[in-house]
């Protein structure tokens, strides 16, 4: 699988604070690929891009079939309830859809008998986002972008949803600001500011580079781990 | 004044009960944890008064509460930054001048300078919680009640949030929903929940004492760096 963009510019209509502007990247994703930054820096709107939600021209995969899976879960359920949701899915995807489905919920911890009937205001946030990435998983595409993928999850949840990833045979961009999943799962990465692409390499290169990771808040995380490892062992 | 949970029972649809009995020493931060669907959110919804009890008593003398929705877009209601800043500041009935001055020492603090008349809906997911922070803190609330206040903020932000929260513990109470481990260092004092019930109260040392214990905890969250 391949990623390339060409001159990408992107702007909303009614915000002019905000402009995207990568002029040139080509990554292939045979290994997963990370985007970081901080807040506003344009990750989101990438991945929309990515994901064909926003149109522009400037960007290819060459043909391959793009899942994107929003920041926000609850925006996910298609239907009143799950089981809806899983009614309308399955009426274009495959009969194996339903089991894959429920199988990732298990491994999450979730039973779809107990949530099936459930309406999105009836679960928690945090469900709510193991149902959206056990449809994302479920899904079959050829590559899978998903946005803030760990936000809401508990300890167990969020490691479990590593160890998902670790497994998953399809290529996967992930737009995130949790740092330590970025550097478990991927083997590039990309760094946003203001909207411009201003890093792509491997997690070594980028962290030799002290004023890059001090600007994006990389070695407050450091700093973090450190305290961490300190009153924990 | 401390915050009193008496007996206090809340029943979804006939899926979840919560039953919680519950004193908090005012002027201290608490970190809720527990795992998804365990009833953290539905505590602070009732401690916020956004739901009510089916029983039981909830008591915290005359304070007022800010409360941080788990999902900013909940929470933003106005139609500019500037507007969804003066929001609490007009209702509780300030004067104009003072209310100027104030937006204007918060957009700066917020790192929103000279976006005053931005539209909050234009802002990215990270930009909107540090909105909804901003104008939940700006009115000055005594008692603060954040669910997951730093699920979608950079690690530059949340150094941010730290300190300002660090600052303010002095003089009042907060109850803050957490899933981030390097979080749980800033606490005084930590409530687990487990389906619906406390199923830890104590102090930092004591449940960090506990996880260290955890054979998970060891191998997922020191094996990394």
């Amino acid at each position: 699988m391949h990623l390339k963009i060409n001159h990408l510019e992107y702007q909303y209509s009614n915000n002019q604070n905000f402009k995207l502007e990568i002029e040139k990247a080509d990554v292939f994703l045979d290994e997963s690929l990370g985007i970081y930054g901080l807040s506003g820096s344009g990750k989101t709107t990438l991945g929309k891009i990515m994901g064909g939600l926003l149109k522009t021209t400037a960007i290819d995969f060459f043909g391959a079939e793009v899942l994107y899976l929003p920041q926000v879960a609850e925006n996910l359920l298609l239907g009143t309830s799950v089981r809806q949701t899983l009614k309308i899915i399955s009426e274009w995807k495959s009969r194996t859809f339903e089991e894959n489905f429920a199988m990732h919920l298990q491994k999450f911890g979730l039973q779809l008998s107990n949530i099936e009937n459930k309406h999105g205001f009836e679960l928690s946030a945090g469900e709510l986002r193991i149902i959206s990435l056990s449809l994302a998983f479920s899904y079959e595409t050829d590559i899978l972008v998903l946005d803030e993928p760990s936000i809401g999850l508990d300890w167990s949840a969020r490691i479990e949803l590593i160890r998902q990833l670790q497994n998953f045979k399809k290529p996967l961009v992930l737009i995130s600001h949790d740092y330590e999943m970025l550097r478990k799962l991927c083997a590039r990465v990309w760094i946003m500011d203001r909207g411009k692409l201003v890093f792509q390499g491997d997690f070594y290169q980028l962290e030799k580079n002290d004023k890059l990771c001090s600007e994006t808040g990389i070695n407050f995380y450091k700093n973090l781990v450190k305290k961490r490892k300190l009153l924990l062992s | 004044m401390n915050i009193c949970l008496k007996e206090v029972s809340f029943t979804y649809q006939n899926h979840f009960t919560l039953n919680i009995d519950l004193e908090i020493p005012a002027n201290s931060w608490t970190m809720i944890v527990g795992k998804n669907g365990a009833g953290k959110s539905t505590l602070l919804k009732l401690l916020a008064g956004v739901i009510q009890p089916d029983q039981g008593t909830l008591s915290f003398g005359p304070s007022r509460v800010g409360y941080i929705f788990q999902n900013p877009d909940d929470q933003i209601i106005q139609l500019s930054l500037a507007k969804e800043l003066a929001f609490d500041l007009e209702n509780l009935g300030l004067p104009v001048q003072q209310i100027e001055n104030k937006i204007t020492d918060f957009l700066r603090e917020y790192d929103f300078q000279g976006r005053s008349e931005q539209s909050p809906n234009t802002l990215s997911g990270g930009e909107k919680q540090r909105l909804a922070l901003a104008s939940t803190l700006i009115s000055d609330p005594d008692i603060l009640v954040f669910d997951e206040p730093t699920a979608f903020l950079d690690y530059r932000q949340k150094e941010k949030l730290y300190q300002k929260i660090e600052m303010l513990k002095k003089n009042k109470s907060i109850l803050w929903v957490t899933h981030e481990l390097d979080e749980l260092f800033l606490a005084d004092s930590i409530i687990e929940m487990e389906q619906g019930q406390i199923s830890f109260k104590g102090s930092r040392e004591q449940y960090l004492k506990r996880l260290s214990e955890i054979p998970f905890i060891r191998k997922h969250y020191l094996s990394c760096i």
